[in-house]
């Protein structure tokens, strides 16, 4: 395999590493060149992953990166272009399929370079009920985002590469399109990368949701909510848990109280373990957890409350 | 203000039956409209009560998708477009979005376009970006609300996924708007029956002129080459009647993990 295999990170590049890693060790018997296409100044930790070569684009608006990146791919012909399934990557990974006219798979959840250098895309699809082999054909380019943590980064930091600075477009171009007013900060892991989530539903009331916040501040997990709490207004939108909210994947997901409907299922369903309580014994949770247990939530909150609690201050 | 809403009708995710070559068996079923369509809708229902205009609906798909043109209609819409020709059936994102750029541009360019940030059955959320990139409008998604609305900018919040950004952008636009909880009063009788009567203007390929190249399987880059199910559930869970051993084990296993993961 020849040619050059890019990652493009943008400001993002701490979810990009483990693609970086994919690549450089998917390549490692041949010539092919592993790139980043990078805003970040912090260079080393893309170089320690795994990166031959960095392209270093400004600091600027998202669609200031997505004409960057058209151009630096119309000029250096990769062969293949992977982004981490962020929000921002998502979209401007969108944009750069349409102005190039390439096959772009959405939000794999594995990936495999064949010997004739195809890139195997693999996604769920249809809430998680069917897995995809995907393969992007009669494009130059394939391109695919990827979810953040499915391939985990190694570093060598003895590694280092050539920086190629690329100057393309003027700012003025993109000034004023898209304007950032304000920013308000969640003050929670993003729940997508949350390794612990701890949710609740809506019969565990508001009362039960100030108790889970604590269990969550004492243990380190992010918070989760059914789409029925979210609607009775017990946690905001951005904790809710299922196809219509975050799809998650952490290693441990708890539910109390979430009977199970299938869209929340569907975005629950790749964790780890899973661990279930709830009064009704034919809860579908049930069928989706792997520790279960029938009863109410709260005394087991409050032991856990009480224990965790108790180690802080031993 | 000229607003256009993409609207796609989807299977119900409850009702998700498999064909035996693993194609979604769409005669089985109910068929909804895709529930972030629905914040679309609304978001431009809202628009056109503060700045006035109309509203056009526009679908692509089989012909039981009218369903979800008359919802819109339902909901205001002055415009209803189906796009509707089986040679499309097949198309990926890429395609799909051709598609669509080429019949808006037929049809007329909005101001604003709106539309969901994905859809429950192919989950890509491509479509919206891609569509903007096509016709050289910006670019939103994951909106959550519309906060303000002038006649060249609007003010928008966007949810990441660690923090919520407001942002100003200006028209033309795009935006990938979220699901929303908030329940949308009902349409009242006369307003069902005024949707009912609506005209649905039908747009074909005659019509588009796509080059067999550039829509269907032929125009659709990603090719699905397996597909399997996956079993569902059934993680054999294992119950624990004591709760003084289902906080033990509760706390083991979070423990596990930390000490792991330092």
């Amino acid at each position: 395999m020849k040619g050059e295999y890019w990652v493009c990170a943008g400001s993002e590049s701490a979810s990009a590493l483990g693609l970086l890693s994919f690549l450089r060790s998917s390549l490692s018997a041949s010539d092919a060149t592993v790139a980043v296409i990078s805003s970040d100044s912090q260079t080393e930790a893309l170089f320690a992953a795994g990166a031959h070569k960095l392209y270093a684009v400004p600091d600027a608006s998202e669609e200031r990166l997505v004409w960057d990146v058209v151009d630096l791919c119309r000029k250096h012909l990769p062969v293949v272009l992977l982004f981490p399934a962020t929000i921002r990557l998502r979209q401007a990974a969108s944009q750069i399929s349409a102005i190039l006219e390439c096959g772009l798979c959405a939000d794999c959840t594995g990936l495999s370079l064949q010997d004739d250098g195809q890139l195997l895309m693999i996604r769920p699809a249809y809430g998680e009920h069917l897995i995809a082999e995907i393969l992007c054909k009669h494009t130059h380019l394939q391109m695919a985002t990827v979810r953040p943590g499915i391939f985990l980064p190694s570093f060598c930091y003895s590694r280092y590469g050539e920086i190629v600075s690329t100057c393309s477009r003027s700012e003025k171009t993109f000034e004023g399109l898209i304007t950032l007013l304000e920013e308000t900060s969640l003050h929670q892991e993003p729940l997508s990368d949350s390794r612990l989530i701890i949710a609740g539903g809506k019969g565990i009331g508001s009362q039960g949701f100030s108790k889970l916040r604590q269990l969550v501040s004492l243990t380190g997990a992010s918070l989760g909510a059914s789409r029925a709490a979210v609607n009775a207004g017990y946690a905001p939108y951005c904790y809710q848990v299922g196809l219509t909210g975050t799809i998650v994947h952490p290693k441990t997901y708890i539910a109390f109280g979430i009977s199970g409907a299938v869209q929340h299922l569907a975005g629950m369903n790749a964790s780890g373990y899973v661990i279930a309580v709830n009064t009704d014994p034919k809860a579908p949770i049930f069928d989706y957890a792997d520790l279960s247990f029938v009863g109410s939530w709260e005394p087991l909150v409050d032991a856990l409350i009480q224990h965790f609690s108790a180690k802080q201050f031993s | 203000m000229n607003i256009l809403v993409l609207l796609k009708q989807v299977q119900k995710s409850e009702e998700v039956r498999l064909k035996e070559d693993f194609s979604i068996d769409r005669s089985r079923g109910k068929q909804e409209l895709n529930p972030a369509d629905k914040s679309a809708l609304l978001a431009a229902s809202e628009l056109r009560q503060k700045l006035g205009g109309q509203i056009t609906c526009i679908t692509m798909g089989p012909e039981s998708a009218k369903a979800v043109l008359y919802e819109g209609a339902m909901y205001g819409a002055n415009r209803l477009i189906h796009i509707c020709d089986p040679a499309f059936a097949g198309s990926d994102t890429l395609a799909t979005s051709r598609i669509l750029a080429r019949a808006i541009e037929r049809v007329g360019l909005p101001d604003i376009i709106l539309c969901g940030r994905r859809t429950i059955d192919g989950e890509t959320g491509q479509v919206g970006p891609q569509l903007a990139a096509r016709l050289h409008y910006s670019c939103i998604s994951n909106v959550t609300s519309v906060e303000k609305a002038e006649v060249s900018s609007i003010h928008i919040r966007r949810l990441l996924e660690d923090r919520i950004h407001t942002l100003s952008g200006r028209l033309p636009l795009v935006l990938c708007m979220c699901e929303s909880n908030i329940l949308s009063q009902l349409p009242t009788l006369k307003q069902i029956r005024m949707a009912s009567s609506t005209v649905i203007e039908r747009i074909s390929n005659q019509e588009l002129k796509l080059s067999s190249k550039e829509y269907g399987k032929g125009g659709s880059p990603t090719q699905v080459r397996s597909v399997q199910t996956r079993m569902q559930g059934l993680r054999n869970t294992r119950f624990i009647s004591n709760l003084e051993d289902m906080t033990v084990q509760i706390c083991h296993r979070i423990q596990k993990q930390e000490e792991e993961e330092t």
